[in-house]
């Protein structure tokens, strides 16, 4: 009897020790595995070459990101020196000044602040329809961009994506990319310049918003457009295919 | 008795989610198929104490001889280009199935002779 209860208890210790290696390795690889699943880029596979790729992708993103920042306080920088110069009296003519700043709020390297309107669009939630006319495509971007152009903004920028001179609208797969940086919608417009103008473009019958928004065709969801006295547009942040300043 | 490896189950767990333990992600499939290991030898074990041939140092070298070729497999298949981590996961598999199977009949078995008395 004595010899069993002592099997018993060496079987009940071994059990549990392991037990507890066990629940630690569980444990772990659960919270690896809810790692992976909240950071978007990162993907889980069983390959640690795959693994260790995408690790560096979204590590060389968050680099991206950074240096962004430096080009946008770097430009700001800039502007500060070219407007001191200017003001020291070297014999730049104030047209000249004004000309750049025009230029540069044109490229889109500078933030504008100013009137303006913004509004959101997204994909319709009308059903009994194929999905490829219910969703926002770059195309209706495009159109809305140019729409608005021809509508007296002077700057425009989608989700704080500024549209420059040379900002492609492309479609990949279910998103849209903007400068390179994927956007998704509700895509939230800002624009600024002639607020009341662009209103109108908003009311014109037969208008890229009308035939957009109509409820018997493509039905996507505007919000209403809302004028501010004072909206700020940030700069562009990326490089102009190599072109140097 | 048979609580006191589930406490200790549990008490893994909350070690493990408490502690600030954290694998690299990359090695993320080595600690799975060793998990894998690791719950055939406990399903094993359990086993063996049923049929009372249980011998805890064949126990617990099994666990760790297991979990440790198993994560060794998996890395000489990734070297390899081959795709041994499945057959681990398969043979790991199929044996702890063999084990639950095993463990149901011989509580079944158990519960009978029980009733039959």
């Amino acid at each position: 009897m004595p010899k069993k209860i002592n099997a018993r208890v060496k079987l009940t210790i071994s059990l549990t020790m392991i037990s507890v290696i066990l629940g630690l390795m569980l444990s772990m690889q659960y919270k690896n595995t809810r790692a992976a699943a909240n950071t978007q880029s990162q993907v889980t596979t069983t390959d640690p070459k795959a693994q260790y790729t995408a690790d560096q992708l979204s590590r060389i993103k968050e680099q991206n990101k950074a240096l962004e920042g430096d080009i946008e306080k770097l430009r700001k920088e800039l502007y500060e020196f070219e407007k001191q110069a200017t003001q020291a009296g070297n014999n730049v003519p104030p047209e000249v000044r004004d000309d750049l700043t025009k230029y540069k709020i044109m490229a889109g390297v500078l933030p504008v602040k100013g009137p303006g309107i913004s509004f959101t669009v997204t994909d319709s939630i009308k059903d009994g329809q194929t999905t490829n006319l219910l969703i926002t495509h770059d195309s209706d971007l495009r159109m809305m961009v140019n729409e608005m152009f021809i509508g007296g903004a002077e700057a425009i920028a989608i989700n704080d994506q500024r549209i420059t001179t040379t900002s492609g609208i492309i479609c990949i797969g279910p998103i849209v990319m903007i400068n390179g940086v994927k956007v998704s919608p509700p895509f939230e417009f800002k624009a600024v310049g002639q607020a009341q103008t662009m209103m109108a473009t908003f009311e014109l019958r037969g208008g890229v918003f009308d035939l957009l928004g109509d409820p018997g065709g493509r039905a996507l969801s505007f919000s209403k457009p809302k004028m501010h006295p004072s909206l700020t547009l940030p700069a562009y942040a990326g490089d102009f295919n190599g072109l140097s300043e | 008795m048979i609580w006191i490896p589930v406490i200790g189950l549990a008490l893994g767990v909350f070690l493990g989610l408490s502690l600030d333990l954290s694998l690299s992600l990359q090695y993320s499939s080595y600690l799975s198929i060793a998990i894998l290991a690791a719950l055939d030898t406990v399903f094993g074990g359990i086993r063996a104490s049923l049929e009372r041939s249980f011998d805890s140092s064949v126990f617990i070298s099994g666990f760790f001889f297991n979990t440790l070729l198993a994560a060794l497999l998996a890395f000489i298949g990734v070297q390899l280009g081959v795709d041994l981590y499945l057959a681990a996961v398969f043979a790991f598999g199929v044996r702890l199935f063999n084990n639950i199977a095993a463990i149901r009949r011989l509580m079944v078995n158990r519960s009978r002779t029980q009733t039959g008395k």
